[in-house]
């Protein structure tokens, strides 16, 4: 029987925090113990996550992205924008939490005060990207044999009263939430440039998606998201069936991008198995035992998480 | 060359925003295990 030693395996980690706090990430927690693990460091998924040190780092890289501040209390509303409209979001929350429109003043504070309260973090507010010919796109990064592919889509957005917002109403609704293909050569060429070079920007690894909206001249990079969704309904999925990926191939890319970047050798069948689950392990790696001791066990995991905190990688909000 | 699939049961973390779906779990052990 082989006994399996991490140096000779590497983690694809399903959760992407500790704990309902949401302020430590399995990541970290791998790289303290120096576990290969696949997907993006953790100080690059907390860059990623908190969205205006995403725009700094796209800002110093000269990508495009709304202007934008931050309010965190009642007293910062006078802080805002000569225009209207301005979209309003929770600082640090992802799949259209909390997106808001402000026509005015009044609706901006109601809206800034309704968030403050609800998601008890600082809000976003920043310029809308919009205009008669506005559009809105989101791009798969992977990895392809140690290349980066790009996958893309364009997001069809409902116009009200002149606005096109991606809120959660837009998205929940089977109605609303629709995709098309992104067929223009030159558009396609301009959107993976850009994903690429966010992706580098923030230095995201193995797996990425970009949302990027334009103004019938411009491109601005609104986020990037580290940990995208794989649901049969993610957008990142959803764009594969646009470029003849399916889905175990979406799952070997990623793997393999993070394999070739630790500079390992895959063998020809990996050993795919469950950290936890005993019956699991057995069923799916035959003849093979693994040194629990190197693992990651709830105890280990609590008194790492203490050091993780203390070394101040963790999130905070 | 062993990928370990992390999947978090024990450290009861939230479901936001991961990987973690019963049904992604499912398919991403299947896609690593037919190739």
């Amino acid at each position: 029987m082989k006994k399996i030693k991490c140096d000779e395996s590497i983690v694809l980690t399903l959760s992407e925090y500790v704990d309902d706090n949401r302020d430590i990430f399995v990541s970290s927690i791998l790289e303290e113990l120096g576990i290969p693990f696949v997907g993006s460091g953790s100080e690059a998924v907390c860059n990623a996550l908190l969205k205006e040190k995403a725009k700094a780092f796209f800002i110093k890289d000269e990508i495009l992205t709304p202007e934008f501040f931050i309010v965190s209390s009642d007293e910062d509303i006078n802080k805002g924008f000569p225009e209207y409209p301005v979209v309003l979001k929770p600082r640090g929350s992802g799949c259209s939490e909390g997106v808001s429109i402000a026509h005015n003043r009044d609706q901006f504070e109601k809206i800034v005060k309704d968030l403050l309260a609800k998601f008890k973090q600082p809000a976003m507010v920043e310029e809308y990207v919009g205009g008669k010919n506005c559009r809105e796109y989101t791009v798969g990064v992977l990895n392809n044999d140690g290349n980066r592919v790009t996958t893309f889509a364009e997001i069809i957005i409902p116009d009200t009263n002149g606005v096109k917002l991606l809120d959660e109403k837009v998205k929940n609704n089977p109605e609303t939430d629709k995709i098309s293909e992104v067929n223009d050569s030159l558009i396609k060429e301009k959107l993976k440039s850009i994903a690429l070079k966010t992706m580098q920007s923030i230095n995201g690894k193995d797996v990425g998606r970009v949302d990027i909206r334009y103004d019938g001249s411009n491109f601005y990079v609104l986020e990037i998201n580290l940990f995208p969704g794989l649901g049969d309904d993610s957008y990142l999925r959803r764009t594969l069936n646009f470029n003849d990926i399916g889905f175990n191939k979406l799952i070997n890319m990623i793997v393999y991008g993070a394999i070739l970047r630790y500079k390992m050798k895959p063998t020809q069948k990996m050993a795919a198995i469950s950290a936890y689950t005993q019956k699991k392990i057995h069923k799916l790696s035959e003849g093979i035992l693994i040194d629990h001791s190197m693992l990651l066990t709830y105890e280990k995991t609590e008194f790492i998480k203490e050091e993780v905190r203390w070394k101040k990688l963790r999130l905070v909000y | 060359m062993n990928i370990i699939i992390f999947n978090g049961d024990g450290l009861k973390p939230t479901e936001f925003n991961t990987w973690r779906t019963k049904n992604v779990e499912i398919e991403i052990t299947k896609a690593l295990t037919e190739t």
